[in-house]
């Protein structure tokens, strides 16, 4: 085992995982993915609540 | 109706904040996080064990930080605003994990124990070990610690009083020299 402090070792660790990182997938396309799935949530939200609010004119229309 | 109109319009807006994309402030955006990677990355790795989960923390970390960037002003340095994004979207992931975070812990115990008659271990490996046998509030405390923080600064990042953060990491020392001890 290693002598060295234990944030000489973290500092080995991040260079260690960047490493790994870069053989993955780029930035961009983790970012998009991100947006695109809570894009769809939001939609979703919308036209849930667009609905209620077609539902409460409707009724209160029908009175 | 109108505190439902007012919800459907202003506050769906701030809570999708990117439907009018901007590719420029995008682009300076990612210039940013590539410089400060290694955050993102190790980060990742120190908080889960699985590829997918990383894959999927990155993915989380990523959304939050392009959704608070505009709060961003430079009064703190990028690489402490990402920290605090960071490692509160990564305690938030941690909770929900919980019992994958114990089924991990024994696992890698396992491990551990097999390779007790190894002469020697890899300094990732221990480090990681370390890592992995900590809540994910202790995993950030100590992180920041090891990046150089000052217990004001690690109390301003995490959101806790500062007053707690001697005794936090006297408890958490403790408990690493305990596992150290096995080696």
């Amino acid at each position: 085992m290693s002598n060295l402090p234990l944030s000489d070792q973290w500092q080995a660790f991040k260079e260690q995982s960047l490493e790994e990182g870069m053989e993955g997938k780029d930035l961009a396309s983790y970012l998009e993915k991100g947006i695109r799935q809570y894009r769809k949530a939001y939609l979703q939200r919308l036209y849930s609540q667009l609905g209620m609010y077609l539902f409460m004119v409707l009724l209160v229309g029908g009175c | 109706m109108g505190n439902f109109l007012g919800e459907l319009g202003t506050n769906s807006m701030k809570r999708y904040p990117d439907m009018f994309n901007n590719r420029k402030k995008k682009q300076q955006f990612l210039a940013e996080i590539e410089r400060h990677q290694e955050i993102l990355h190790s980060l990742c790795r120190a908080f889960f064990q699985g590829e997918q989960d990383r894959e999927d923390a990155r993915q989380e970390i990523l959304y939050q930080l392009w959704k608070s960037y505009p709060q961003f002003r430079g009064e703190a340095k990028f690489s402490t605003w990402m920290y605090k994004v960071a490692l509160n979207t990564l305690q938030k992931l941690g909770r929900k994990k919980q019992g994958k975070y114990e089924t991990d812990f024994k696992e890698g115990k396992e491990i551990w124990d097999n390779r007790f008659d190894q002469p020697a271990w890899e300094n990732t490996q221990l480090i990681a070990f370390i890592l992995q046998s900590l809540s994910p509030e202790d995993k950030s405390l100590v992180i920041l610690k090891w990046e150089g923080y000052s217990y004001k600064e690690i109390g301003e990042i995490l959101g806790v009083s500062s007053n707690v953060i001697g005794t936090r990491l006297h408890r958490i020392k403790k408990h690493i020299q305990k596992h150290m001890a096995y080696v």
